[in-house]
């Protein structure tokens, strides 16, 4: 039987610079594909090939035949008669693809539009398809504004809406970036229960790894619009082959025990040549059999590599481990806070609580880690601690000085000194109208103690560069000119300038790709070591932050769910929540009810994490607020279950998902 | 830690610093600098190329006042050299103009960053009393004011100013909103910098790009603006040429000579597009 989609010797072109390379690879009716590569690898440009909608300056070479249809030469109304009917296409904003102005339900109908089905049956698919995809009530959804439903609701839609059709294929997008984990875990949990259901094959793009492997069958690995890998699921963690994959194992958070980033940058259309194009980055890279073009090859059935030296690419090792133990820190806390609150009006006459009487220490030269979902304040505490906000009751120590109402404007140099931070977009970071040379020695100028003159203040910038691992030349380039990572590095030696005690990092990494997140990362790591900077690394990526943190803190609702060491944490994680968040990034175990995790109303009197809560015991979760429960040396669970019955309790379910597996 | 030499190349190559950057990159961006560059180069050369002084009689042309190789664009009805007097003319406009615009700009700016930056009560009176002023319609603003203060250069520069810095203000409010919410200007903050180097070293120069653009349309509103000064008798004092008045002058005789008033009025319409083309181009880039 011929496959559904076949791609063959696909070349794409955005004028000149060539953004695909000879792809091929197929999907057959009723499997699902994955397509993983970082940022520049031209997997977006490919979903564009497949629903024909391709910027005016591309041009593609190669065919794409989708059931015998060349989607390349096909004629508008053929591809118009295949878009959103017999190819389904989910997006990556949600927010973004649906209507503002319309019901969820019409907008649904819209999408029947064309279908033979009458259309008095037609509300009543939709209803059906709705209840399909997680909704209790579809009645009520269909008749609310996309802007009344979360973001996962919106994507669920989305989905149904690209199924109603009965499509042959979807195409997912991104399906879940901008999602929190959970909900996350709910959507791809979702995708391949329709996917045995309907029988719909799936092209599933994504820059991560993880979730791509779980959810399809096979997995492609782009590399600058060339496929470098296309392996079985299982064989892409287990036994990859391609020195790229290789190093895109390594330096995931949660694989390996030490990250291991890939060196380099991706090149750019200009810089690409005709043989292998990870070449630069590539340890085994030898310009005699890799400068020239070669063939993939084929290694067992559906595992093809393309590699010129594939013979002398040592098999993967699995440095699999758990993140070295650091000794515990008992240094003195440099900044102590106390019953930390922050609310802000919430619609009628409630308060939303971002922070709840949070009470943390930082110690000296120490990472904390801070997760949470979005929302969970973890922003708003640092925002508070920078000086960007005010806090409403409560008090944030640093030497002595409370700073939880001081806003940074009315703080003193010495203040400032001692606490910087590092922000989330690498894009805004930087100015860039001013040279990193001029940046770094602004910041060298306020924040250095004593006069400088101009000379030490360019000597002190070059070695600002040089901390931050780059070459002192940049000083005189403007960011436009550096990529993602390189300018995150700036940022970090732009906040490192004044020496400050504290360092905080608020999801610093989490726009950049997993190989530079890796460098940035061991970045922060080394600094810390050197130059006895405490970090508040705040981030939603669990993995990430067991990796780099040594102590971690797991917020809810502005409460924190869980303190304790990133062992203690991860490896017996006791709140409820806790388990659930893990559970969530494995996809082991599903304690929480993922209709439930949509819209959570504020708690009124009770623990903040009821409504979502496993485990209630009774009466009391609701009404009562928990204490802090000390679970060991430095381990603390707000909860009103004993940390003893607690173990129990996951151990009992643990036991009841091998006899129900 | 060890880096690679290569991951150190910058993306791109650094741009050229000539003079070159500034030239539009835009066909419509160059072709309207072209057309503002040769009344700027016209109005500079005025007395050396003018076949006449400005206000020069020519009484032999008063029996025929039409286009004729003494006169290429006619004489008016006193018998003055139009080509003579839109070359002169144009001086008017290309003094007014640039002041007015820049003053305009200066003051809308100012406040807009004010405005946008500090945001709360210091917005709200701004905001309160730039939409006050814009309430009013600009003819009536402009009448108003001249009338009472007297026309001069210095009072036409000081009415084009009150009358659009808020909107300008406004361009500014919103882009400084958006800007002020990078991680540069925090970590500016973060570093103890000053409201004004704030202002002006960190937000500003990320907004030139949509300024700059407005400037030029602004302008050619300018130019208009000037003109229609003119026409209404409140641009300068007679009998020295301004294109406005020229028209203004002729107005009457448009049924009989309708190239008296069509000349100057042509002049005064390639400025405008040529500044809305550059407008146009800038916009593109």
């Amino acid at each position: 039987m011929t496959p559904l989609l076949q791609i063959d010797n696909l070349s794409l072109f955005y004028g000149t610079d060539q953004v695909v390379r000879d792809l091929s690879f197929s999907i057959g009716r009723g499997e699902s594909f994955g397509l993983v590569g970082e940022s520049g690898s031209g997997k977006s440009s490919i979903a564009n090939v497949v629903i024909g909608d391709m910027p005016k300056i591309a041009r593609a070479r190669g065919s794409v035949r989708y059931d015998g249809v060349d989607l390349l030469s096909a004629s508008p109304e053929q591809l118009r008669a295949l878009r959103g009917r017999r190819i389904g296409f989910v997006q990556q904003d949600p927010g973004a693809s649906l209507n503002p102005t319309m019901r969820i339900g019409r907008q649904l109908l819209e999408a029947l539009e064309q279908s033979d089905i009458p259309v008095r049956a037609r509300s009543e698919n939709v209803a059906e398809m709705l209840s399909r995809v997680g909704f209790d009530n579809p009645g009520a959804i269909m008749a609310r504004y996309p802007h009344q439903i979360s973001g996962g609701q919106q994507q669920r839609v989305m989905i149904a809406m690209a199924l109603l059709p009965k499509p042959d294929l979807v195409l997912l997008d991104e399906p879940t970036s901008g999602l929190d984990v959970t909900v996350e875990a709910a959507v791809i949990e979702l995708i391949s229960d329709l996917r045995t259901q309907f029988g719909t094959s799936l092209l599933f793009i994504s820059h991560n790894l993880h979730l791509v492997s779980k959810a399809c069958d096979r997995v492609g690995v782009l590399y600058a619009g060339d496929l470098v890998e296309e392996a079985p699921a299982g064989l892409i963690f287990e036994a990859p082959r391609h020195p790229y994959t290789q190093g895109l194992v390594r330096c995931l958070p949660g694989q390996s025990a030490v990250l291991q980033p890939i060196r380099g940058h991706v090149p750019s259309p200009s810089e690409r040549g005709p043989g292998c194009l990870f070449a630069s980055r590539c340890a085994y890279h030898s310009s005699a059999s890799c400068d020239q073009p070669f063939d993939a090859t084929t290694m067992e059935a559906s595992h093809r590599v393309h590699c010129a030296r594939l013979g002398e690419i040592p098999a993967f090792e699995s440095v699999a481990g758990v993140p070295e133990v650091a000794a515990l820190n008992d240094a003195p806390p440099i900044v102590t806070i106390r019953k930390l609150r922050k609310s802000y009006p919430a619609s009628g006459r409630e308060l939303f609580l971002a922070n709840d009487d949070i009470d943390l220490d930082i110690r000296q030269s120490e990472i904390l880690g801070l997760v949470g979902e979005s929302g969970s304040g973890k922003s708003t505490l640092a925002k508070i601690i920078a000086g960007f906000d005010v806090a409403t009751s409560g008090s944030v120590l640093i030497g002595g000085t409370d700073i939880a109402r001081l806003p940074v404007r009315r703080r003193k140099r010495g203040l400032l000194r001692q606490v910087q931070m590092v922000f989330q977009n690498p894009d805004s970071t930087l100015n860039p109208t001013h040279t990193i040379g001029w940046t770094l020695g602004r910041a060298i100028r306020k924040l250095e103690t004593g006069h400088l003159s101009r000379q030490s203040i360019r000597s002190r910038a070059r070695e600002m560069l040089g901390l931050v691992a780059l070459l002192p030349g940049l000083a005189s380039r403007k960011p436009k000119a550096l990529s993602g990572g390189q300018r995150q590095r700036v940022a970090i030696a732009r906040a490192l300038s004044g020496k400050p005690q504290l360092l905080l990092a608020d999801e610093c990494v989490s726009a950049l790709d997993v190989s530079v997140q890796a460098a940035i990362v061991e970045l922060l790591q080394d600094l810390r070591q050197r130059t006895g900077t405490a970090i508040l690394f705040i981030s939603h990526d669990l993995a990430l932050v067991r990796q780099i943190s040594d102590r971690i803190v797991v917020m809810f609702r502005g409460k924190p769910m869980e303190i304790g060491s990133a062992s203690q944490v991860y490896s017996l994680p006791l709140h409820p929540y806790t388990e659930a968040l893990l559970s969530a990034g494995t996809g082991k175990a599903e304690v929480i009810n993922p209709a439930a995790v949509e819209r959570p109303k504020q708690a009124s009197g009770g623990c903040p994490f009821v409504e979502r809560c496993g485990r209630v015991v009774g009466e009391i979760c609701w009404t009562q607020k928990p204490g802090y429960q000390n679970a060991g040396p430095g381990h603390e669970i707000y909860c009103h279950i004993p940390p003893a019955e607690l173990i129990e309790l996951q151990k009992a379910s643990h036991a009841g998902i091998l006899i129900a597996g | 830690m060890t880096q690679s030499e290569n991951s150190q190349r910058p993306v791109e190559p650094a741009a050229s610093g000539s003079w070159k950057r500034f030239w539009p990159k835009s066909v419509r961006g160059r072709l309207g600098i072209s057309l503002i560059l040769f009344w700027v180069l016209a109005a500079l050369l005025a007395p050396l190329i003018a076949p006449y002084p400005p206000n020069a009689q020519d009484m032999d042309a008063l029996s025929n006042l039409g286009p004729s190789a003494a006169h290429w664009l006619g004489t008016d009805l006193l018998g003055r050299d139009i080509l003579s007097r839109i070359l002169w003319g144009a001086r008017t406009t290309l003094l007014v103009v640039p002041i007015a615009t820049a003053s305009a700009f200066a003051a809308g700016t100012a406040i807009g960053l004010a405005s946008g930056y500090f945001g709360g009560l210091v917005d709200r009176v701004i905001s309160g009393i730039s939409d006050i002023i814009l309430s009013f319609p600009t003819l009536v603003l402009y009448i108003v004011l001249i009338a009472s203060i007297g026309p001069s250069i210095i009072n036409i520069v000081i009415a084009i100013t009150l009358a659009s810095a808020p909107s300008i203000g406004r361009i500014v409010r919103g882009l400084t909103l958006e800007l002020r919410s990078r991680g540069y200007v925090a970590a500016a903050e973060m570093r103890g910098e000053s409201v004004l180097f704030l202002l002006f070293l960190e937000i500003l120069p990320n907004a030139r790009g949509p300024l700059l653009a407005d400037l030029s349309m602004r302008a050619g509103l300018a130019v208009v603006t000037v003109g229609t000064l003119g026409f209404l008798g409140l641009g300068l004092p007679p009998p020295d040429p301004d294109w406005g008045s020229m028209v203004a002058e002729n107005v009457t005789m448009i049924p009989v000579y309708p190239y008296m008033a069509l000349f100057p009025g042509l002049a005064m319409c390639s400025l405008v597009i040529g500044f809305s083309m550059l407008a146009d181009g800038l916009e593109e880039e």
